[in-house]
């Protein structure tokens, strides 16, 4: 099984970097087609300046997508992430003003994820109630806890992150992220129960797995990855802002997917989800640099997205649901 | 496949590679390229602001960059736009912030490049502004005492012409108070109703509010039953008055004004329930955005604030425009 599973990822991976070649190829080609027909001063989109700007833009979407990578191969989904992120920035934020310590309102900010990720944990494992409804709920709990603790205005940070913070702060965190999360789920114990839970509960437990334990950690460690998530936010943009994160928890997932984690629980990677996540950011840099309207841009990202998964549904063997 | 794909990644990695920064910066070739970066692209405030400049830039050879975000407060992603105006090469940026603190940041890497900042619309923070060491070269708004002043000079003369001269006085509805553009509407309401020779006979902030316009009107109503004007600093409350006026049946002998020229307004204009407002010129906001970008390219001073001149619009505009 554990065979199978790992074959699958490599195929996918491996697609899903061709397609990431192909997108910085074609992308590379209309800014030089751009250049050459003198409507630029020079070409802009393969640029290193343009590559560390992609890596910024996808980081909060990849710490997102790790958390969420793990949750949905145990069998669940969290969509509380995108509001929990704000509510961890403006905690972070706010502790960080009143204790005048960057480190004290990072620890507040994480602490503050953390919380919010155990309650859905438990709310969703210990009383069963579907992941789906739990984290609807603590996504609208965590939006307004954020404009409650930020006053009902954006806050300003005391302190104030330096460029090259700015800049490679957000890209090691996610990678860092990226990195535990891989060898988290491909080489330890604990990933080998969640791929199990995921893949049948019921068969976990009757395996001795501590099933509600491994759902609970799961959704501990996406709370924990929405307080980085708002460490990465004010990094990049030095604000506590309570409204941050509309509709974040959807991109996560849809890194989840494109990277081919399977929504139905018990496969997938982060490596995947990384690829995913980086595809999406190369997507989203090359519109915007190519000035593309956001109706378009939408239009688009969302193609890619359910083209992937058809793609998946028509090389799969498996009969359609 | 997978060799098809590492072939890829390589040479994907080796353009990367021989592509490194390019530090000969500078304009090339003699058109300057200015980026646009606004919100809430389906506005027709902003539409117009866009349509504005683009005309502009047409007009003075320049390169324009027009991005925007959908929604009015998506800082993070709005950031991302000034990054990536940058990393076309953007040498001048007009910003419209959505959000007066969170731009700061992302707008400093502009800064650093050496990249001048024409501000306009929503005001960058001052005191963030000054906390970052952000300059901007200059704020583009529109003149809303000028504005004001301008629409509170008709709508008195119009009293004046009326049976009753205006003698019933002038009763003022203030926006939030302490709000940049609320006390600059404020000041030229005043300074009508002072240049008119009319009596002011009420003044009070109904916090841009149409319920509490009608309220506070009501009130203001009941000390002065004879009132000739009601100037408001916005439309919506200009509508709230409407109301309370209305209520005392002495719809069509009050003077009443708003400010922002809102379809509404211009409803309640055409059947002569209100009779005067103010619009407040996106579209030469752009305009001026576009030149003062390339003044400020140019290395010219540009003052802290650049008004932009707003337009008187009265019922007789609502009957020819519509």
């Amino acid at each position: 099984m554990t065979d199978l599973r790992t074959r699958i990822t490599a195929s996918r991976a491996m697609g899903l970097l061709a397609a990431l070649a192909a997108l910085v190829a074609l992308f590379s080609a209309l800014s030089a087609v751009e250049f050459s027909t003198g409507a630029v001063h020079q070409p802009y989109f393969l640029t290193l300046d343009n590559a560390v700007e992609v890596g910024g833009s996808c980081a909060i979407n990849l710490i997102l997508g790790v958390g969420m990578t793990l949750v949905i191969i145990a069998g669940g989904i969290d969509l509380s992430v995108g509001r929990l992120m704000a509510l961890a920035l403006v905690v972070q934020v706010v502790v960080t003003n009143a204790a005048g310590s960057l480190a004290a309102g990072l620890a507040a900010g994480l602490a503050a994820g953390m919380a919010v990720g155990l309650a859905n944990g438990l709310l969703a494992v210990r009383f069963g109630i579907p992941s789906f409804i739990v984290t609807l709920g603590t996504m609208m709990i965590s939006r307004g806890g954020a404009m409650l603790v930020a006053g009902g205005k954006s806050i300003g940070c005391a302190v104030h992150a330096p460029l090259a913070v700015q800049r490679f702060m957000p890209i090691a965190v996610a990678l860092a992220a990226a990195a535990v999360g891989q060898v988290l789920l491909a080489k330890t114990i604990f990933g080998r129960h969640v791929f199990a839970v995921g893949g049948s509960l019921e068969a976990a437990r009757l395996c001795g797995i501590r099933t509600a334990r491994v759902r609970v950690l799961t959704f501990l460690a996406s709370g924990l990855c929405a307080g980085l998530a708002g460490f990465i936010y004010w990094c990049r943009n030095g604000l506590g802002d309570p409204l941050a994160g509309d509709g974040y928890e959807l991109y996560a997932i849809a890194a989840v997917i494109v990277g081919g984690t399977s929504l139905s629980g018990g496969r997938g990677s982060v490596l995947g989800t990384l690829l995913g996540a980086l595809i999406m950011g190369v997507l989203q840099n090359g519109l915007n640099i190519m000035l593309v309207q956001p109706h378009w841009q939408y239009i688009i990202i969302g193609s890619v997205l359910t083209a992937t998964v058809l793609a998946d549904r028509l090389k799969s063997s498996e009969p359609p649901l | 496949m997978k060799r098809i794909a590492l072939t890829m990644i390589a040479l994907a990695l080796a353009a990367l590679a021989g592509c490194s920064r390019d530090d000969s910066a500078g304009p090339a070739a003699g058109r300057p390229r200015i980026a646009l970066i606004y919100k809430a692209t389906t506005n027709p405030f902003f539409q117009a602001m866009e349509a504005g400049a683009r005309a502009k830039a047409k007009e003075l050879g320049v390169d324009l960059d027009v991005a925007g975000i959908e929604s009015e407060t998506d800082v993070d992603r709005q950031a991302d736009l000034v990054r990536n105006m940058l990393s076309r090469r953007a040498q001048a940026v007009i910003i419209a912030p959505a959000s007066s603190v969170g731009i700061v940041t992302p707008l400093l890497r502009a800064q650093q490049q050496g990249v001048p900042i024409i501000n306009i619309d929503n005001r960058i923070d001052k005191d963030e502004a000054a906390r970052l060491g952000l300059r901007v070269a200059t704020f583009i708004g529109p003149d809303n005492f000028q504005g004001a002043k301008s629409v509170g000079d008709y709508a008195c003369r119009l009293a004046r012409e009326r049976p009753d001269g205006g003698r019933g006085g002038v009763l003022i509805l203030r926006g939030i108070d302490g709000v940049e553009n609320a006390e600059a509407r404020r000041a030229g309401f005043e300074a009508a109703v002072k240049e008119a020779g009319l009596a002011l006979a009420g003044s009070q902030s109904a916090n841009w509010h149409t319920e509490e316009a009608q309220t506070v009107t009501a009130a203001l109503l009941a000390a002065n039953p004879q009132a000739s004007v009601i100037l408001c600093a916005n439309d919506k409350m200009a509508l709230g008055a409407v109301a309370a006026v209305k209520a005392r049946g002495r719809l069509g002998q009050v003077v009443i004004a708003g400010y922002d020229n809102i379809d509404l307004a211009r409803e309640a204009m055409s059947r002569g329930e209100m009779h005067a407002t103010c619009e407040q010129n996106p579209a030469r906001m752009g305009a001026l955005g576009v030149q003062c970008a390339l003044a400020a390219l140019r290395g010219e001073t540009l003052p802290e604030v650049s008004p932009v001149p707003t337009q008187l619009i009265t019922p007789d505009d609502v009957k020819t425009s519509k």
